[in-house]
């Protein structure tokens, strides 16, 4: 199955995302798992892997396929789907033409947003465009949104706006949030995945928060 | 309303439980679903502004001006000239289709063989 993390706007934790869910599903060593880095930046398989390397981590726990090309991702993403039990895409926080690509060979779509109306606006033009998409592809792709990036103590006034607005206009969202903490900035940092991290209270508590999203997401994939 | 502002939740505190999720993905068979037209998906992002794309952009004999066209390997280089000699330099653009970086990399390479010879 196929699941790309995608969104117009940068920063809202889309390689983030990839990289934690991957990893949580990893762990179960029945699965076979890849991310696809469609980002030009290769965020993951440049900048993290190239950072797991200088360290000496070892190989990763999932596969990573470089592809940031239009003109070769349908091909890639066929390939990985048919390698691979389970594939996150990683794309690149603009408005592309890989993402239309990435989207309509999806299973499921993954938008991330922080609780902002920009990210709000990214995340709307993002659902249409992932709708249209699956038009295009005579099927419909299912999206989810991730509200990413969340403060762990307290739900902020544009926070709760923010799922009312969801909500009210029926706008399917994951239940977990994605929240703010700093093991997952050190996961990109250090090139490791949550559980390489050095043990603390807090990569406990972003460990439990990913779980918990893995959770969530498998049950929504094993359902389809 | 207590708890509605304030998560006071010991989630922080549990455990990390870390179940061996997604068994049911094993058993689930890969949808041999066939290929999207690549051009009507296409078209569906451009419809919705998703229109960047990832391509390297062809050389073009009509004059070059404005912004590099994406993906040009360029990076953003802010630069204070007089007037005039920016008034000279759009000319060359617009006639010549010669922008600052042509002009500025002709001019690195004649300094280097100046100084070679």
């Amino acid at each position: 199955m196929i699941v790309s993390v995608l969104s117009p706007k940068g920063g809202c934790g889309k390689s983030t995302a990839t990289l934690t869910l991957a990893s949580v599903f990893a762990k179960n060593e029945d699965l076979s798992i890849a991310i696809v880095d469609a980002d030009p930046r290769q965020s993951i398989a440049r900048v993290w892997l190239g950072k797991r390397n200088e360290e000496n981590l070892g190989d990763a726990p999932f596969k990573v396929i470089s592809d940031p090309s239009d003109s070769t991702i349908l091909d890639t993403l066929e390939s990985a789907g048919d390698d691979h039990d389970l594939v996150f895409v990683d794309l690149e926080g603009v408005a592309g033409l890989m993402a239309s690509y990435a989207a309509s060979a999806s299973d499921l779509c993954i938008v991330p947003m922080r609780p902002s109306a920009l990210d709000g606006d990214a995340a709307g033009a993002a659902l249409k465009m992932i709708r249209d998409a699956g038009r295009a592809a005579r099927r419909t792709v299912p999206a989810r949104i991730l509200v990413t990036q969340t403060d762990a103590a307290i739900v902020t006034t544009s926070h709760k706006e923010l799922l009312a607005e969801l909500d009210g206009a029926g706008v399917e969202r994951l239940q977990t949030e994605l929240m703010r903490r700093a093991p997952f900035e050190r996961v990109m940092a250090e090139g490791r995945t949550l559980f390489e991290l050095q043990d603390s209270q807090s990569v406990k508590s972003a460990i439990s928060n990913t779980a918990r999203l893995g959770k969530e997401l498998a049950e929504i994939l094993e359902a389809q | 309303m207590a708890g509605t502002f304030l998560n006071l939740s010991d989630d922080d505190q549990e455990e990390p439980q870390v179940p061996k999720i997604g068994a049911g993905l094993k058993r689930k068979k890969k949808s041999s679903r066939p290929r999207a037209d690549a051009e009507a998906v296409a078209a569906a992002g451009r419809a919705n502004g998703f229109n960047r794309s990832t391509d390297t952009a062809q050389p073009s004999s009509a004059p070059r001006r404005g912004r590099p066209p994406l993906n040009e390997d360029m990076t953003y280089w802010r630069i204070y000239v007089s007037s005039d000699l920016r008034n000279q330099l759009n000319e060359l653009r617009d006639k010549e289709g010669r922008r600052l970086n042509d002009v500025l990399a002709d001019m690195l390479v004649a300094y280097q063989n100046g100084k070679v010879t």
